[in-house]
């Protein structure tokens, strides 16, 4: 609020700031998701990927938080369970 | 006059059990945050007062991810900023009901403010006259469901020795899912996206620690100002 508040911060700074959550939640955890264990896996056998792309298709459709999440962990405990 | 009281203490009530198919939802939720807050190093303390102090849900959840990645105070206070500044929105809505309430009311009633309790009022009051007292009653519903369920989580946390064989990790992830979707309204905001998400897993395999969060981030947004500086400037020629 103080921030904002102050004239002096540039209109382009403040264009930006809408930038800097997508970056950093975005960079935050496509790594854990494309390289859950420590080197880069594409393939579908990958539950995190999966799972990632789950998520991203439920919260597209029905916009609930928690549903996502739910529906998230129960795709990689699926997958963990017929893919091993 | 004793009507009026009565009918304040049924509006309470109204409110206390609004919430209950809301419940179990909101539950799991503060209880998977409070596991991942014990995992990511908070003490039982820190992460049950974060929860009574904050409440809400996904910035709490954010924040700590961003604390167990390293990240520095600004972008985590600018990052939880932009995840609540839909309160802003919400408590403009609700302005207009407010109208006469008292500002400790106010004051009391945005703090409980969360999605669910936002979600509740609003279709009540648009069907029956707002009533602090409803409110009150399903903002404190979800509060102490939060409270308790987060307290729950920390109280497990130590012992959910490996939250990862049950997915529960997973939990982090889908919320930044659900949050940045929302997020991503204009072309731009997919390629900041999008950028982000390839420099950070290049950056992942070159870079040591945890730098290429930092690192993905700045060139992202720096991209992202690019792109609005040079329309800017085509648009003014």
């Amino acid at each position: 609020m103080a921030l904002l508040g102050n004239a002096r911060i540039s209109k382009g700074m403040t264009e930006a700031m809408r930038f800097v959550p997508i970056a950093v939640l975005t960079s935050l955890i496509v790594p854990s998701l494309l390289a859950p264990k420590g080197h880069v896996d594409l393939s579908l056998t990958n539950e995190y990927l999966v799972a990632g792309i789950v998520a991203t298709i439920v919260t597209y459709r029905t916009k609930a938080l928690i549903l996502t999440i739910v529906v998230g962990i129960a795709t990689i405990l699926a997958m963990r369970l017929f893919i091993s | 006059m004793p009507s009026q009281r009565k009918a304040s203490l049924q509006e309470f009530r109204s409110g206390l059990r609004a919430p209950l198919p809301l419940v179990i939802g909101v539950f799991s939720f503060g209880l998977a945050y409070g596991i991942l807050a014990i995992q990511a190093g908070l003490s039982f303390l820190e992460s049950t007062l974060m929860s009574l102090t904050v409440f809400a849900g996904a910035a709490q959840f954010v924040a700590t991810g961003m604390l167990m990645s390293g990240a520095g105070a600004l972008p985590i206070l600018v990052t939880t900023f932009m995840i609540n500044s839909r309160h802003f929105l919400m408590s403009a809505s609700l302005a207009p009901y407010a109208h006469g309430w008292k500002l400790r009311w106010k004051a009391l009633l945005s703090f409980l403010l969360a999605d669910e309790t936002y979600a509740m009022t609003m279709s009540r009051f648009s069907k029956n006259a707002p009533s602090k007292y409803y409110q009150l009653g399903v903002g404190l519903n979800v509060y102490a469901v939060w409270l308790l369920s987060s307290i729950a989580g920390a109280t497990l946390g130590p012992f959910v020795g490996n939250p990862q064989a049950w997915g529960l990790d997973f939990a982090l992830p889908a919320t930044f899912i659900a949050l940045i979707l929302p997020m991503l309204q204009t072309r731009r905001d997919v390629l900041v996206c999008i950028t982000a998400g390839l420099l950070s897993i290049v950056c992942f395999a070159w870079l040591p620690g945890k730098w290429y969060v930092t690192f993905a981030s700045l060139v992202a947004i720096a991209f992202g100002w690019g792109l609005v500086e040079l329309c800017k400037w085509r648009s003014s020629r």
